[in-house]
């Protein structure tokens, strides 16, 4: 698997979709690195609302108790948003990504944003004939409350060689189509899941 | 209360001595929920803010006057804040999870662009399935409180600060088309609601007068045809009676029928077909022949329409065009369902329902007569009220390479946001957004039999809504980073 370096970005990029590359849109040359493409944070969030769930079973929780666990929060560009230590919110990236059939993608967090104690994203990769914006799992692990600015670059995209490339990517088989803004975990469609659940469950 | 020995009872004072306290509460109660909206805050714009800071400084003076308003004021006083409270809707209902928020920036933008730098708008859901425009504000606040002669009008100037030179005004939009911002192109309609009043204040009366007489004439000859059925003596008396009232009555079609099409030529000119297809897909559940004289003195559907496809006429020919020194023939294949869906209005105005109700009673018949005869005369007026910037009207014609690449992009399930590739891409506006997306829209329900489900729909809105959010940030944001390459 190789990684594309700033030549092969810029080509995939100038061909643009369904062969190419999409990332939309890129504001600033200084977005493309060496052998990366930095993106930025979008303005919407989904934090969680804690005092209104006693526990999360990924598994057995109705969709609409779910929906009472988050609660979706826009910051204007040019506002603030503060995450505090230990505090787990959702964002994405502010850019619309497009992946070919034949490239995979790694998402990871700048070191600068690190260094403050702010992880980015666990779920790293991205698999070709992705469409959509990214969703970012923001956790400050550090002591002190963080000032997030929607526009900043906040993650890097790295981008791989997907060998041979996948015929019929991201076609309808997948939970995240298209999507605009961060996406709740849509983990209760794991059908395995439930197999492995049932005897704790049962046990409750 | 009174006590024991005092004044002898009347109504007068036992309604101050309530009202006295009972507005103290109201001014602070309205002050203080202007105070907390604030402080909740989570609108996409500034401009909610700002009406809730002029709820809340005219609602806090009311209440700091009430001791020296005069007894047989207070009744008024509190006419006025409870109408003050009202507004306190428009604030709560324009939160961002009410709105389709992430075009509300670049809406209120080019609203502002057509209105003005210090036009401020809100544009919040309403239950009601209708798009209207409400306001101006600050104005009204000021009317209101110059004629409270004992408050200086200075004093609320001052208190409201430099929001005194703003106008204020509030957009509405059907709650449950929150999404569907291919309708919303309907705005354009509502901003166009200023212009028209500023017309309609300066130049209706003068050109109603030129017309009077001669349709007091007329429906006095109408009537005596069919004169009522009175005693002789006062035949003259109730002839001119009932010629006064339907004169009144043609007046109020004349006016607001003018206002409409004011209106709708303005969202043709700045949105172009999407604002026509926006009024094709709103009218299409409603009768659209109804008589002015039925419909609140709204012109029936079918003439706006008519109207509105002659706003349109150049974008419903078949063209070659010369573009960047290419030959473009127009609609062009990814255009031509669209085109093909906007031709079929042009024969829904062949037919002449609505012309018959008009021309059904004299009031409707004189109202529409002088509108048909200086239609095209106060509509150049009218276009000519907007800025210098705006005055050259959006046609999809010269758009037709932009909006071909934005419908390509849609078709690959990626949002309109900008025109050409890394690294020649530039954001798009958003008139070309929604007609792009009205081309899509068009051309997917023709071709493709199974799109159109709720889910198809969700996720063209969807894309439409992120573009116009991108768009905005890249235009506003992208050349200040651009100068940071360098």
């Amino acid at each position: 698997m190789s990684t594309l370096t700033r030549a092969a970005i810029e080509k995939r990029l100038a061909n643009g979709a369904p062969s190419g590359l999409v990332v939309t849109p890129i504001l600033s040359k200084k977005q493309i690195g060496d052998a990366s493409i930095d993106v930025r944070l979008s303005n919407q969030f989904i934090v969680f609302r804690m005092h209104t769930f006693g526990l999360f079973k990924p598994y057995s929780t109705p969709l609409a108790q779910l929906r009472i666990m988050q609660e979706r929060q826009v910051v204007r560009f040019g506002d603030k948003f503060v995450l505090h230590p230990g505090m787990l919110a959702l964002g994405c990236t502010f850019e619309y990504i497009s992946l070919p059939s034949d490239l995979e993608c790694q998402v990871e967090g700048r070191s600068s944003w690190a260094r403050l104690g702010l992880q980015i994203a666990t779920a790293t990769s991205v698999e070709p004939g992705f469409k959509g914006v990214l969703t970012l799992e923001l956790s400050n692990l550090g002591t002190i409350p963080i000032e997030l600015y929607p526009g900043v670059r906040i993650a890097q995209l790295f981008f791989h060689d997907a060998k041979p490339k996948v015929t019929d990517a991201y076609g309808g088989t997948h939970k995240y189509t298209c999507p605009v803004g961060p996406q709740f975990s849509l983990i209760a469609d794991d059908k395995d899941g439930k197999v492995f659940s049932r005897q704790a469950n049962t046990n409750d | 209360m009174p006590a024991t020995g005092s004044s002898p009872w009347s109504e007068d004072n036992w309604r101050e001595d309530i009202l006295r306290y009972q507005l103290r509460v109201k001014a602070e109660t309205i002050k203080r929920l202007a105070a907390k909206l604030e402080h909740i805050g989570d609108f996409p714009t500034e401009t909610p803010n700002n009406l809730s800071q002029l709820i809340r400084d005219s609602a806090q003076l009311l209440g700091q006057h009430l001791d020296t308003t005069p007894a047989d004021q207070l009744m008024n006083v509190n006419l006025l804040l409870c109408s003050i409270a009202e507004h306190l809707r428009f604030i709560e209902r324009s939160q961002v999870p009410n709105t389709p928020w992430s075009m509300i920036q670049p809406t209120e933008q080019f609203l502002k662009r057509q209105a003005g730098p210090s036009t401020d708008f809100i544009i919040r859901p309403q239950w009601s399935y209708n798009y209207n425009l409400t306001g101006e504000f600050v104005e009204v606040y000021r009317t209101n409180i110059k004629a409270l002669t004992w408050i200086p009008t200075a004093s609320w100037e001052a208190s409201i600060g430099t929001l005194a030179q703003h106008k204020i005004y509030c957009i509405s939009f059907p709650r449950i088309e929150r999404l569907n911002c291919l309708l919303h192109a309907n705005w354009g309609h509502e901003v166009g609601h200023i212009i028209a009043s500023e017309w309609i204040e300066s130049n209706f009366d003068q050109l109603w007068q030129a017309e009077e007489t001669k349709i007091r004439n007329k429906i006095e000859q109408e009537i005596q045809r069919n004169p009522p059925p009175v005693d002789p003596l006062f035949a003259k008396f109730v002839v001119q009676e009932m010629a006064a009232d339907q004169v009144n009555d043609a007046m109020q079609v004349a006016k607001q029928g003018l206002t409409e099409l004011i209106c709708d030529a303005i969202g043709v000119h700045l949105f172009g077909p999407a604002a026509l297809a926006a009024t094709v897909e709103f009218s299409a559940p409603l009768s659209i022949d109804e008589s002015p004289l039925k419909c609140d003195m709204y012109p029936p559907w079918r003439y706006r329409i008519r109207l509105m496809v002659k706003e349109c006429e150049e974008d419903l020919k078949p063209h070659t065009i010369k573009l960047d020194s290419e030959e473009v023939n127009y609609p062009g294949p990814i255009i031509e369902p669209f085109y093909n869906w906007l031709r079929e209005s042009t024969d829904l105005v062949q037919k002449s329902g609505d012309i018959q109700s008009i021309h059904a009673t004299i009031t409707t018949r004189e109202a529409y007569r002088v509108i048909e005869a200086n239609w095209e005369r106060i509509r150049a007026e009218a276009l000519k009220l907007l800025p210098q910037e705006s005055r050259e009207p959006y046609h999809l014609l010269k758009r037709v390479r932009a909006i071909e690449e934005l419908v390509i992009r849609l078709e690959q399930d990626t949002p309109p946001n900008e025109l050409g590739t890394w690294p020649d891409n530039s954001p798009v506006c958003l008139e070309d957004i929604l007609n792009s997306a009205w081309v899509f829209k068009v051309k997917k329900m023709h071709q493709d039999p199974d799109w159109g489900s709720p889910d198809d729909f969700e996720k063209l809105f969807r894309l439409v809504l992120k573009a116009a959010e991108v768009s905005f940030v890249h235009s506003t944001f992208g050349p200040e980073l651009k100068k940071l390459e360098k």
